[in-house]
């Protein structure tokens, strides 16, 4: 999203840009004093296919009223949103004919911003506060090939031996294991030397930052030499099972973590306690 | 939809309805010549858009507007006047648009298409 603003007193668009990163602290705000730099901002975004969403503006700048330059913002883009913002009233009526979003007296507060938004813009989705953010859905799929879903999408691993190493973490359920045998798992009959504790730590960094990338970075538990996932964190189809839950233990089919053939030796468990029996007619 | 229409002038508020019916289309309309008897007749029912005039005999377009504000529903508030004097007034209230008298259907139009 782009914003703009725009007043030819530095004081005041300085005032603007303040109140403005207070409500939109996660957008890109861009300020401009002078007209030439607004057109090229326009002309630039313009090129680059980046709307301009809305637009912040003194009524009296130089060289031009801002009625005119709204109308010029609005022939590049006519989806923008305009609020005017001013010490004088008398364009108030103006503002009307030319579809702005408000009109706003200075000082310019962020709450008067806010407001504005509220009441006259269809589509402000009140954002809840900084700190409270989406809680991510995490779903694991054993049952089957190994799978991750965050918020109903797969999720998207860098490595493939990070999504291997997600998957025995998961079969370790939540355990905690040490970097060799992490490695041992992940690198079979190679020697554990410094080089592959090398590789190994490669591994576990870029599970981290694929974790970090899907907003769940705090499912990655690490200390000096042990590394677990924090499974409270997270729904798993295995761990159903395990609970007893009658649509998990019916949606075994026979195989878990198929792609991974350490898992062979978790398989036990599902077929033991649960109604597959691998035996036809029975 | 429901509709409701406020003007002194008995002329001009038939005049404002056959214009809203234009742009509206076939709508339910109420009209008052008293923002009081407006009031009255919002109260327990959700109404969509409103057009008022602001100078009026006893209660003004701008207490109704508060008024109907208040009931916390979505509404388009539309200001009529002969003068631009309650501009700002109107942007106070996030009212939707403020229409000048004479007003003409275009002006109707624009008031439809601004809808917040």
């Amino acid at each position: 999203m782009q914003i703009l603003a725009v007043d030819d007193e530095k004081l005041e668009l300085n005032a603007l840009m303040r109140a403005l990163r207070e409500v939109f602290p996660d957008e890109s705000i861009s300020g401009f004093q002078k007209i030439g730099d607004v057109l090229k901002f326009l002309k630039k975004n313009s090129e680059e296919k980046t709307p301009v969403q809305y637009a912040f503006l003194d009524m009296k700048l130089r060289g031009i009223t801002g009625i005119e330059l709204a109308k010029l913002i609005k022939e590049s883009f006519p989806e923008a949103k305009i609020v005017f913002c001013t010490a004088y009233s008398e364009y108030a009526f103006e503002a009307y004919k030319m579809y702005a979003l408000g009109y706003l007296l200075k000082p310019i507060k962020a709450e008067d911003i806010r407001n504005t938004l509220r009441n006259m813009d269809k589509s402000w989705i009140e954002s809840s506060q900084p700190e409270e953010k989406h809680t991510k859905a995490v779903k694991v799929q054993t049952f089957g090939n190994f799978e991750v879903f965050v918020d109903g999408k797969p999720m998207v691993f860098e490595r493939a031996k990070a999504k291997e190493l997600f998957a025995y973490l998961i079969d370790r359920r939540g355990a905690s294991v040490t970097t060799a045998e992490i490695a041992g798992i992940l690198f079979e009959d190679r020697e554990y030397d410094r080089n592959l504790k090398s590789q190994t730590n490669v591994i576990m960094n870029s599970l981290k930052t694929d974790l970090k990338k899907e907003g769940i970075g705090e499912l990655y538990l690490k200390t000096w030499n042990h590394l677990a996932i924090d499974v409270s964190r997270l729904r798993c189809d295995a761990y159903d099972f395990m609970k007893g839950d009658p649509i998990a233990v019916n949606s075994y089919n026979g195989e878990y973590m198929a792609n991974y053939s350490w898992a062979e030796f978790s398989k036990g468990v599902f077929e033991k306690h649960g109604n597959y029996s691998g035996y036809e007619g029975l | 939809m429901e509709i409701i229409l406020v003007m002194k002038d008995y002329d001009e508020l038939l005049d404002l309805k056959n214009k809203v019916e234009s742009v509206y289309g076939r709508e339910k309309i109420c009209t008052f010549q008293a923002a009081e008897d407006a009031a009255a007749y919002a109260k327990g029912r959700h109404i969509d858009v409103c057009y008022t005039e602001v100078v009026l005999k006893g209660m003004s377009g701008i207490a109704l507007a508060k008024e109907l504000k208040k009931k916390g529903e979505d509404i388009q508030i539309n200001f009529i006047s002969d003068t631009q004097e309650y501009a700002l007034d109107a942007w106070k209230l996030f009212i939707n648009d403020y229409l000048l008298k004479p007003v003409s259907l275009s002006a109707v139009q624009h008031s439809r298409d601004c809808s917040r």
